[in-house]
């Protein structure tokens, strides 16, 4: 079990034995494992969100708005659940109900991923080296952005970490569409890169 | 190839099926199917490969991320204590005594179940829903509040809002359509010093002109659209005007009709319960209208908030990072340059050499520096952690030490104490008898003197930096910046002449005793003032005429330089210094205004 896994258990076990005391000491601790989570957790949800094409000010209040909601569920006796996926599963949520009215979510522009593609070159590569490596960028988000939506939000989230087991809370599915939808993208993504 | 021995792997015509290679790679599998896989994949080249390609696929994926994602947006530097805030209200809002929680429905369902008979519980369902069906009705039917009381709630509620936070902002977003425009822009205000700015969130420049046009044709000030005291006002002034008020769902709207005024008619949609104003209809005297939708209100203290937050009338930053690129703003080096040198000009910290900015290379701005202590080093640093070009290379005293051989400072010594008596310490003796006094006298003419010094010296590294070449190429807004700091720095620096002039004046005696400049002098000043074609040149001379006054300073009071000139030669030639700086710097910052 790595620390992170290891520091939601005893979280866990903190709020499950705080059943029988005062209402103020069991507020302090929902308030102490919600703030360790999200210190532990700020960055890679927020890179995820980013990833999703959330522009940074809205990432960060998604961000927020997701922990304070665990904070809710946690505080009002609510099942215990995997918080990591609970978190990454309510922001992505937000996420995509902003996203659905079209106001939120960054679209990235062909002259704009030409300039994402010349600021990640290496400055000190030959005009032909340089060529070679747009293209392949170039290749690759191309590819990334004909995968379905679901085999994005998979290979986002697993390169953020998740277990499959994780991943499929989060986008509310089952473990093995999970694994079937990573396994296309994949094949998907490396024909000819 | 080897053997496969495991209850749930299976080979298909002598490989592992893929989705297990996947799985092994990932680790999603059981430790003795994962062994098996992997002794597999030792012995098989196909399925070796297949796993290789899905690792560097996933390598693949990771830059890119890291290039899509990483470093271009961080997350603002107060997100933390903004966090903490909210959790904080949110936690008084759910411990507040007295407040009604709802019980989990299946709970109360459970409990109705096992307390009830059948007939009971079909009796209470019907009696729940007649008396939801009464609230409902009366409360649509009868209104409770006035148009004019709720509008007047609506002003109290930013009041309520303030309260148990100390330095309140309100932090507000909004949405304005005007025609087929839109402008999202973030306004900040502070209450208790009437103070307001906003920050546009995403708009293109063609759309924010006409926003703005809209605004200023409606008379109003962008910052303060969904104020619901300013309609209250314009209904109070204007006569003629009429008050209504309907329900919108479960909102209630405000019309104000305002004839003759530029808002011929004004909805404001005011939010059920608190009566909080969410939005706002103008319909303008010319036929059009302007929208305003309220995104967020939040009240944060000023803490959390980035420093010099209300230092510009507008700030205009979001969006000239949203016109160059709506994924990754690109910030321009020169701005993010002047950014930090009048952040760094805030906290203090860009005198006497304490900070420097190092332009070895051009696409970051490189600031390096020796503090006393890491508080200092930290405070540096988080200040200048929202400029993403600028790379802050602050070391502490101590570090320095560390990173440096010992015999380097043993070898330096303290400042080496003058034998030398000042050119007046007769007049120092006559006038502070007490050796303590005297020394009190010395210091504070020092201090006022190597405070100026300071500040004299960063006008002067300002103006090598921005040579009037490049000062022209400069966007006007960085340029307003720079003028912002330069105007600052001036007038610390002449707050430090007049404090000089004053405590001097005690010791070198009544000008009117120095002998008046004589032609040649007048004849040298007027040479001079021909010369000064811009600020640089202006400051390059104060910078200078500063120093040649501490020289003359110390020989005076403190007995340091220039013994061989006479005290009256001295004393004459520092009135002169005074004079003409304090005229120099009235004409820099006469010259800056006009810039």
């Amino acid at each position: 079990m790595s620390d992170c896994e290891q520091s939601y258990a005893v979280a866990s076990d903190n709020l499950r034995t705080s059943q029988d005391i005062s209402d103020d000491i069991r507020m302090a601790r929902v308030r102490d494992t919600v703030t360790g989570l999200y210190e532990q957790l700020h960055q890679p949800v927020y890179r995820y969100l980013l990833w999703m094409r959330v522009r940074p000010q809205e990432a960060e209040e998604i961000l927020q708005e997701a922990f304070l909601r665990l904070f809710s569920h946690l505080y009002a006796d609510r099942p215990n659940v995997n918080m990591k996926a609970w978190v990454y599963r309510v922001a992505h949520n937000l996420a995509c109900a902003r996203g659905r009215k079209q106001k939120f979510i960054l679209e990235t522009s062909p002259e704009r991923w030409h300039e994402i593609c010349l600021s990640a070159i290496d400055s000190s590569a030959g005009p032909e080296e340089a060529l070679l490596y747009k293209e392949r960028w170039e290749r690759l988000h191309s590819r990334v952005m004909k995968l379905s939506q679901l085999q994005q939000n998979c290979v986002r989230l697993r390169l953020e970490g998740l277990r499959y087991q994780e991943i499929a809370e989060t986008l509310n599915t089952s473990v093995s569409s999970v694994a079937g939808s990573l396994r296309h993208a994949i094949n998907k993504l490396c024909e000819n890169l | 190839m080897a053997e496969v021995n495991s209850n749930s792997v299976r080979l298909v015509d002598g490989h592992i099926p893929e989705s297990w290679i996947f799985r092994t790679v990932d680790k999603e599998i059981a430790a003795d199917d994962c062994e098996v896989v992997e002794e597999h994949l030792r012995s098989c080249v196909a399925c070796r490969s297949v796993a290789d390609r899905y690792k560097e696929t996933l390598d693949q994926l990771s830059e890119y991320k890291r290039v899509i994602v990483d470093p271009d947006f961080a997350l603002s530097p107060s997100h933390q204590l903004v966090f903490e805030d909210k959790l904080d209200r949110l936690a008084g809002v759910l411990k507040r005594p007295g407040r009604f929680r709802l019980p989990n429905a299946a709970d109360l369902w459970r409990s109705l179940r096992d307390a009830l008979a059948p007939q009971a519980r079909i009796l209470a369902c019907a009696a729940l829903a007649i008396i939801v069906a009464f609230f409902v009705i009366f409360r649509s039917n009868v209104p409770t509040v006035s148009a004019k009381e709720s509008l007047i709630r609506s002003v109290g509620f930013e009041q309520n809002s303030l309260q148990g936070i100390s330095d309140p902002i309100v932090v507000q977003k909004i949405r304005i359509n005007a025609g087929s425009h839109q402008s999202e822009r973030t306004l900040y205000r502070d209450p208790q010093h009437n103070r307001q700015v906003h920050e546009i969130d995403d708009s293109n420049n063609q759309d924010e002109r006409f926003v703005d046009s809209m605004v200023q044709r409606a008379s109003l000030n962008a910052d303060e659209l969904l104020l619901p005291g300013l309609f209250l006002d314009m209904s109070s002034r204007n006569k003629a005007s009429t008050i209504s008020m309907r329900q919108n769902g479960a909102d209630a709207v405000v019309a104000i009709h305002l004839p003759g005024n530029d808002i011929v008619d004004a909805e404001l949609t005011l939010r059920d319960g608190d009566f909080h104003t969410i939005g706002a209809l103008l319909h303008l005297r010319d036929q059009s209208t302007i929208q305003i939708t309220e995104l967020s209100y939040h009240v944060v203290g000023l803490r959390t908030l980035r420093a010099g937050l209300f230092d510009f009338p507008t700030q205009e930053r979001s969006s000239e990072l949203a016109l160059s690129s709506p994924l990754k703003p690109i910030a321009d080096p020169v701005s993010e340059e002047i950014a930090a040198l009048s952040i760094l000009h805030k906290i203090h910290a860009e005198l006497g050499g304490e900070i420097s900015v190092d332009d070895s290379n051009p696409k970051v701005v490189k600031i390096e520096g020796v503090v006393d202590d890491a508080a200092r080093k930290q405070e540096i640093e988080s200040a200048l952690r929202d400029l993403s070009l600028v790379q802050p290379y602050v070391v502490t005293l101590a570090e320095k030490r560390k990173s440096l051989r010992a015999h380097v400072y043993e070898n330096r010594g303290a400042v080496s104490a003058t034998s030398a008596k000042p050119l007046l310490d007769k007049q120092l003796e006559e006038r502070f008898p007490s050796l303590e006094e005297r020394q009190e006298y010395v210091r504070g003419v020092l201090s006022y003197a190597q405070s100026a010094s300071s500040y004299a010296w960063v006008l002067d590294e300002l103006s090598r930096r921005f040579t009037s070449a490049r000062y022209s190429t400069l966007h006007s807004k960085t340029r307003r910046e720079l003028n912002h700091l330069l105007a600052d720095e001036a007038k610390s620096l002449s707050e430090d002449i007049a404090g000089l002039e004053r405590q001097i004046d005690t010791i070198l005696g009544p000008r009117t005793s120095m002998s008046a400049p004589n032609s040649v002098e007048q004849h040298e000043g007027v040479r001079r003032e021909e010369n000064l074609a811009n600020w640089q040149d202006q400051v390059h001379v104060i910078h200078s005429d500063l120093d040649k006054m501490n020289d003359d300073l110390n020989a005076l009071i403190v007995g340091a330089g220039r013994h061989n000139d006479s005290s009256d030669q001295l004393r004459s030639e520092t009135y002169q210094l005074l004079s003409s700086l304090t005229t120099d710097i009235q004409k820099f910052q006469g010259r800056l205004e006009k810039l």
